[in-house]
């Protein structure tokens, strides 16, 4: 038998086998129905892309250059604040709670191995996070520092400290920069479009909490973060 | 309609004319997926994941690359992706047992036995192939992609799709060759019992 002829009659073998087995998988009548209640589910999990907050089904946690992913945001707690976080040179802010943000915390900045190709990790809340930090107190009562090593909205500092968009270290009020929570994943898609490329400014406070001293911009790459 | 308006029409958000476009392509979607991974639970998250990612990534296609073709790169980044979180390959052997043929007239038992001995040999021959290599077949023989198609899916040159199934085609033909050999030789062993002249 000539190659040619060969070849031809293993495509045709090919074809048959690969429709033989297809052809077992049952035919389904209802997978627009089972497809379709999905279309709108966003509450699962999110991507962070470039400061743009995007729905994601059942991604896994994992990290790739100009590419990285949230899990499992929970559901009350996902979209429940907004917080910029930028990482050095890539300039990628971050929009998550405080919870959240321990585990980017944790799994960005404390594990450099991530930083070194794709990986894969269960992000489990709260679990083997740093304990909280201790914060002084301003002559106000107010406790002031670093929201870093937040693990809950109880462990957030009433201010919080950040370095202005001139380059003024001082702190945010913590109302300021947290804002009431949406109620659903959709509020909190909407409000996270209706600001996309925004940039919203906070004040930027003294120790006091109730001195001025300079601009705290949200939502912007080129200003600054809470640190 | 046609599909480059039912895609205009996905792009602003027409889920009826999305619901068109997964009638149209779900079962292939399904069963190429099944054919990939083995397994029909699995086949079936899979084509939900891909058709999701469609949905939310619709504004991305171009109408130029084909929907099919883009719908096959969703599918096989789906499927890599699982791969990576999971492992070890799932061989699709449960099936080689299922010769329905709904469109044939029904074979006899003897031409049954025999396309389940082909349908066997060639399912050891392709498990025999990496992944990808088996992937390549199945868009190529199955979904009935062109190479330029199959580059675009699996976001390789296209040199490097000819190749590919080049080599997987002579893999293929290598074992089956052999099988086919061996198969020969017990065929011409002589039955127990019968008296050689």
């Amino acid at each position: 038998m000539s190659q040619t002829r060969e070849l031809e009659d293993l495509e045709l073998r090919l074809r048959d086998h690969f429709r033989t087995e297809a052809n077992a998988l049952p035919i389904v009548e209802d997978l627009w129905e089972r497809l379709s209640p999905q279309l709108d589910s966003r509450e699962d999990q999110c991507v962070v892309n470039d400061g743009r907050v995007q729905a994601s089904p059942r991604k896994p946690f994992w990290w790739r250059t100009g590419h990285f992913s949230l899990v499992p945001l929970h559901r009350h707690l996902a979209w429940v604040a907004v917080l910029a976080l930028v990482l050095g040179g890539l300039g990628l802010t971050l929009l998550a709670s405080p919870e959240v943000r321990a585990q980017i915390v944790r799994f960005v900045i404390l594990m450099p191995s991530l930083s070194k190709g794709p990986a894969t990790s269960d992000v489990r809340p709260n679990q083997g996070l740093p304990a909280a930090p201790v914060f002084p107190r301003n002559e106000s009562g107010q406790t002031y520092g670093s929201d870093l090593g937040a693990t809950s909205w109880d462990t957030v500092p009433d201010l919080i400290k950040a370095i202005g968009v001139d380059g003024t270290e001082g702190y945010l009020r913590r109302e300021d920069v947290y804002e009431a929570p949406p109620k659903t994943p959709d509020e909190a898609l909407a409000r996270q479009r209706s600001r996309m490329g925004t940039v919203r400014q906070i004040p930027l406070y003294a120790v006091d909490g109730k001195t001025i001293i300079g601009v705290f911009n949200i939502g912007a790459i080129q200003g600054s973060a809470p640190h | 309609m046609n599909e480059a308006e039912l895609l205009s029409r996905c792009r602003s958000g027409d889920r009826d004319a999305f619901r068109l476009l997964v009638e149209e392509h779900g079962d292939l979607v399904r069963r190429t997926a099944y054919l990939m991974v083995g397994d029909r639970l699995l086949a079936e998250d899979l084509s939900q994941e891909a058709f999701l990612l469609a949905w939310r990534g619709i504004g991305t296609f171009r109408t130029e690359t084909g929907f099919k073709p883009w719908l096959m790169r969703i599918l096989t980044n789906c499927i890599a992706s699982h791969r990576r979180r999971r492992s070890p390959r799932v061989l699709p052997l449960e099936t080689v047992e299922t010769l329905e043929e709904p469109s044939d007239p029904e074979p006899g038992p003897h031409e049954q036995a025999e396309r389940a001995e082909r349908g066997r040999e060639m399912a050891d021959a392709l498990a025999t192939l990496p992944e990808e290599w088996s992937r390549v077949l199945v868009l190529r023989y199955y979904v009935e992609l062109s190479v330029p198609e199959i580059a675009l899916a699996l976001d390789w040159p296209e040199g490097t799709v000819k190749s590919r199934l080049h080599r997987s085609l002579e893999a293929l033909r290598k074992v089956l060759g052999r099988a086919d050999e061996q198969g020969s030789a017990v065929r011409r062993q002589p039955p127990q019992g019968s008296l050689v002249l």
